[in-house]
């Protein structure tokens, strides 16, 4: 069975992901060597950095990651990486200029600044990692299938970066099959 | 039994089917139904290629032969869009205080349906309101085990209502369709205790609002994850 759900730009073919297939295992093996495709062995550790303070969404969401980092999941940023997630979540986009619910500004903005998804999916991983909560994790799978969408874009460092980003995923998703007993 | 204070609005699905054969097996006459559908052909068509052997409900009659045999007064409304000028004010001239809701999926109520005098009860497939939101039975079935519904009134927020009850179920079978049969089933159970409820009541219903700090939302979740919640029930 295919993995169906990266296609050639997922900024441009949104997936709505409703109602999906059941393909069994064979699914969950054709998620797994798309993934693996992506990493690059032995070359750990790097962290998505913000280095354009010209870009609003990507100043915010370094703050959000380390906010996170310092002050764990409180009730403050939670509530604001709610409301990201609920923006991305309606509409599989990041914009560049954002309102402090991080909706966009004008809705035929940017929305194609890779950082900001590497930024978003590091903070995904670090919260999922803090709270357990699926609803992260499904976010990160999805924002991951937008990153390897449009890998071919990106510079060599956000490739690394991308590779431990989906080393994590792929740990989590792993962890979680043992938590269930289901051998993938 | 006739439910005079009840009407339900059923979209032409298999959740709708589910709500009218237990309440009829539950000896509940809603006093009307009104099946709302793009075009009325439609509810003559059987999409369903499923071969559950009625364990639940059965998904194949169509709504109009369980009205007919029941004899439960019914109107067919060629229209999708609850949210209609002309359905809310059909909505408004009913006579019965409470529509029982089944809609068709992603549907919104806007807010004039809420002025219409009438109260909306809506069964969400999670428990609330530590599930609201999309897609919750499988994050259930993940975090928990298990699955839940609630029975609610609705409101102009999305599953903040005041609960009116709730149960807990074990899981289905592995080759039980979770989307088609086990959750509308799920949510047919707790209409039916939500209406038995009213009447052991006195013809009333008790609520409670729910707390906002146990709150939490889910989006539809993502395949990868619902292939495992589906594979954890195959073992």
């Amino acid at each position: 069975m295919n993995y169906e759900y990266v296609t050639e730009n997922n900024l441009v073919n949104r997936q709505n992901y409703m109602y999906s297939r059941y393909g069994g295992k064979s699914f969950i093996t054709a998620y797994k060597e798309l993934r693996e495709q992506y990493i690059m062995p032995g070359k750990g550790n790097m962290k998505a950095e913000n280095k354009n303070p010209e870009s609003p969404i990507c100043v915010r969401l370094d703050k959000l990651w380390k906010d996170l980092k310092i002050k764990a999941l409180d009730s403050q940023i939670k509530y604001d990486l709610d409301k990201l997630v609920q923006s991305f979540e309606v509409r599989k986009r990041l914009y560049s200029e954002i309102d402090e619910n991080w909706k966009p500004v004008n809705q035929a903005g940017k929305y194609n600044d890779m950082k900001a998804y590497l930024l978003f999916a590091q903070v995904l991983a670090d919260a999922y990692e803090k709270r357990n909560n699926l609803k992260y994790l499904s976010c990160l799978l999805k924002v991951d299938d937008t990153l390897i969408s449009i890998e071919s874009f990106m510079e060599e460092d956000d490739r690394l970066v991308l590779s431990e980003i989906l080393k994590k995923e792929l740990g989590y998703v792993s962890d979680l099959s043992e938590k269930l007993a289901i051998r993938i | 039994m006739t439910l005079d204070d009840f009407v339900l609005f059923a979209g032409n699905t298999t959740r709708s089917k589910a709500y009218l054969q237990l309440l009829v097996k539950a000896g509940f006459y809603p006093s009307l139904c009104v099946i709302y559908v793009e075009c009325k052909d439609m509810l003559y068509e059987n999409k369903m290629k499923t071969v559950e052997t009625k364990r639940y409900f059965d998904e194949q009659e169509p709504l109009l032969v369980t009205l007919e045999e029941n004899q439960i007064p019914y109107k067919v409304m060629e229209e999708k869009d609850i949210n209609s000028a002309a359905m809310v004010e059909f909505i408004k001239s009913l006579k019965q205080k409470y529509i029982i809701y089944s809609g068709y999926g992603g549907v919104i109520l806007k807010k004039e349906l809420f002025f219409t005098g009438k109260r909306f009860i809506h069964i969400h497939a999670g428990q609330l309101p530590q599930y609201r939101g999309s897609t919750t039975a499988y994050y259930s079935i993940l975090d928990n085990h298990n699955m839940s519904a609630t029975a609610l009134f609705l409101n102009e927020k999305i599953d903040e209502g005041e609960v009116i009850c709730s149960e807990t179920f074990e899981m289905p079978a592995k080759d039980v369709d979770i989307d088609y049969i086990y959750e509308p089933y799920t949510r047919a159970v707790v209409l039916t205790k939500a209406i038995k409820q009213y009447y052991e009541l006195g013809e009333r219903f008790i609520t409670k609002k729910q707390e906002t700090e146990a709150a939490e939302t889910f989006f539809i979740i993502h395949p990868v994850l619902k292939h495992l919640a589906m594979m954890s029930l195959e073992k």
